[in-house]
Parts: structure tokens; sequence; C-alpha cells
């Protein structure tokens, strides 16, 4: 049976680098998706991910078993950092954060695609959280809740939401494209 | 044939597409009812695909061993500064024992000085055989002037290389006749208090004198 990602933190608190790499392996790949969806940008979401394991490393890092999972804090950490860079960022007239895509824009082909990724990241955090987590990384709502902190209900009505939006981004693109994108 | 109205279908029907299912019986009749919902069922179905396509082209192969590798170097780097404040608190007592015993050594480097060669005594064994307050008969020469030692003030007697000046700084008058002999260093047993300063002198090297 493999060890719980708290009994790798013990380990690791321990200075067991063996424990630190199984961490790593295990949770990076999600956390970085979960950051480049959020940024849209590689070396951000991987500065991100990186970040979120420093974090974790140090000496007073603040992860604390009894108020949550350690999963839930790596993606906190992101998510405050994902905060951060948003809020220094400049916002555009219309309200909407604008973003640099980076090199993933470069690796979607399709424009609607694309203007579906500029509208995700421009949702309100706590709908963007939702289409994330259970959309994009196909998390159930219950895992997206406990990662997100908060009722699985409000999880599920924040991702209805969030789709109404976006669906009407989507179609909105379809009849005006360079309105969307821009 | 009413099917309700469209606010009570809308979780149901993004469910619906999320799963990839179909619809229900009851909104599949509302969706051939309301042209609105129709078009969101559409709607819905098309954000799913492109959400689709989202994930796959996030999906791409990246390099991470060299975020790995960052990683871990962090993490020895860190237990490595760890290490050293564990033990920092016994370094300092280690520390000062080495300053102290370095200075000893540098103290009794000095001209005229050597390792201390004998065990602690008691004053009271001291004055009991008359070692600090007493003639010259017992072969230790009192230190003139040097202050009385307290009551229950214990002494050392320390084995040290003197030479006839530090005998003269102490104020112990040598005979004209050692002078010119005591100029080279020779070994001295010398009682020193606990201040350490010292009280008495015997030469070793020259018991008759």
């Amino acid at each position: 049976m493999e060890p719980s990602d708290e009994e790798l933190y013990r380990r690791i608190r321990k200075g067991d680098r063996q424990a630190l790499a199984e961490l790593y392996e295990r949770r990076e790949p999600a956390l970085y998706r979960y950051a480049l969806q959020l940024s849209g940008n590689q070396a951000t979401a991987e500065e991100a991910a990186h970040e979120a394991f420093l974090q974790l490393i140090q000496a007073d890092a603040r992860f604390d078993a009894r108020r949550g999972s350690l999963q839930a804090y790596l993606y906190g950490v992101v998510r405050n950092l994902m905060r951060v860079a948003y809020r220094s960022q400049s916002v555009g007239p219309a309200g909407e954060v604008a973003v640099d895509d980076g090199v993933v824009q470069t690796l979607i082909e399709g424009e609607a695609t694309r203007a579906l990724s500029i509208a995700v990241r421009n949702l309100p955090p706590g709908y963007r959280d939702a289409v994330v987590l259970c959309d994009l990384e196909e998390r159930s709502y219950e895992d997206a809740a406990k990662l997100v902190g908060c009722p699985v209900g409000t999880i599920r009505s924040r991702l209805y939401r969030a789709r109404r939006l976006l669906a009407a981004k989507l179609r909105q693109y379809r009849l005006t494209p360079e309105k969307v994108t821009k | 044939m009413s099917t309700g109205n469209c606010g009570e279908w809308l979780d149901e029907l993004a469910e619906c597409v999320r799963r990839g299912v179909g619809p229900s019986g009851r909104l599949s009749a509302h969706l051939s009812d309301c042209a609105r919902c129709g078009e969101r069922w559409e709607a819905e179905w098309a954000l799913s695909a492109e959400l689709r396509e989202l994930r796959m082209a996030r999906a791409g192969q990246r390099s991470r061993d060299v975020w790995r590798r960052r990683l871990m170097a962090e993490f020895a780097g860190l237990e490595r500064s760890s290490s050293r404040s564990r033990f920092r608190w016994a370094w300092i007592p280690a520390s000062a024992a080495l300053l102290a015993a370095a200075s000893v050594q540098v103290w009794l480097g000095m001209p005229g000085r050597s390792v201390p060669a004998r065990i602690s005594v008691q004053s009271e064994d001291i004055a009991s055989a008359g070692l600090v307050d007493t003639d010259e008969d017992n072969g230790f020469i009192p230190v003139p002037y040097a202050l009385p030692l307290a009551t229950g003030e214990s002494v050392r007697i320390v084995r040290r290389e003197l030479n006839g000046a530090e005998l003269v700084r102490m104020g112990i008058d040598l005979p004209g006749a050692y002078a010119a002999d005591l100029a080279d260093d020779f070994e001295a047993d010398v009682v020193v208090g606990e201040d350490e300063l010292p009280r008495a002198v015997q030469l070793v090297s020259y018991p008759d004198l």
C-alpha cells in the first residue's frame, strides 16, 4: 500500500529525499496543469508548481493536517500565487484581466478553443476554479470541494454558472470572433 | 403539454452534457418543447467539445527534470542549513571551550610558561602543610604582598616554566649568586589561588635555593 501524502510529508520533515521525490511525482503534474489552466502561461505554471513544493519543504511550512489535506494545501498555494499574479497584471476597460497567453496558446490549434482558454481565465476566481478542477482536470465535485475548501453544492452551482457564461462567450465568439479574443 | 419552467432543467441539462449522456425522458420532452433550452443544450455540447480540446492541448509533454532537480537541490540545501542550526547551540559551548583552551595554550606558550602539572589541592591542605604563609623551610617561597587567601578558598599547585625575571616581577628577591644561573627557564611549582594569582613558588630544578 502506498503511503499517504501526509505520511510522505512527515518523512520529508525528517529529511527523507525519497519521500519528497515520491510526493513530487504524485502531485506535481496535476498541480502544474491546474496552474497552467489558471494562468495560461507555461513558465508561470511551472514556477507556481515549483513554489508550492518549495513552501512545503521550508522549515516554517504552514501545512497543518488538521486543517485539510496536503493536496488541498498545495492547490491553495498555487491558487494564491495565481491571485497575486492576476493582481499584478493590468485590468482592461471591460474589467477583464489581460492575461499573457505565453507558450500555451501555441499548443491550441483552434481559434475557438483559444478564445475559450482566455474566457476561462477571465472568469471570477470561484467559477474559474470550478471549471478548471471539474471540467479540465476532471475531478469529482467532492474532490474539487475539498481542494477549494467549500461545500460540494457550492462547487456544483459555480460550475453550472461558469458553464453558462462560457457557453455564452463561445456563442458570441462564433458570431463575432474578434471581439471575444481581444 | 407543459414540461415545467426552464430554470429547473438547467442543472440537469449541464450535468447530462458533462457526463456525455442523452437527456432523460422528461428533459427530452422539455427540450423538444422549448427552443431556448434546445439552444442551450447545443451550446453546452459545443462548450464540452471545446473544453475537451483545451484539456488535450494542455496535456502535452514537458520536461520536469530541471524542476525536479532544482527542488531536490533546494531540499538538500535546506537540510544542510537545518543540520547546521540543529547543532548551533552545541557549537557555542564547544567553541567557548576551544577558545579558552587556545587562550591558555597561548598564555602558556609565552616565554616562561608551561603546562600545569599538579592536581588541585585544598587551601587547608596547603595551609596545614605550611605552604603559603610559612617560611622557606618547606621549599615554597611566599610571594610578598600577595593577597591573603580567603577562608575556604582553594588553591592549586601548577607546574610552570619560569625564569629569574619572572620571579623578580613576583617580588621574590633572588640572591645575586643565583641570578645569572636563573637567566634560563626552569621548572617551578606555583601555588595559585582561585584568582589565579601566585601565592608561593617552589623551584623544582633548584631545590636548594
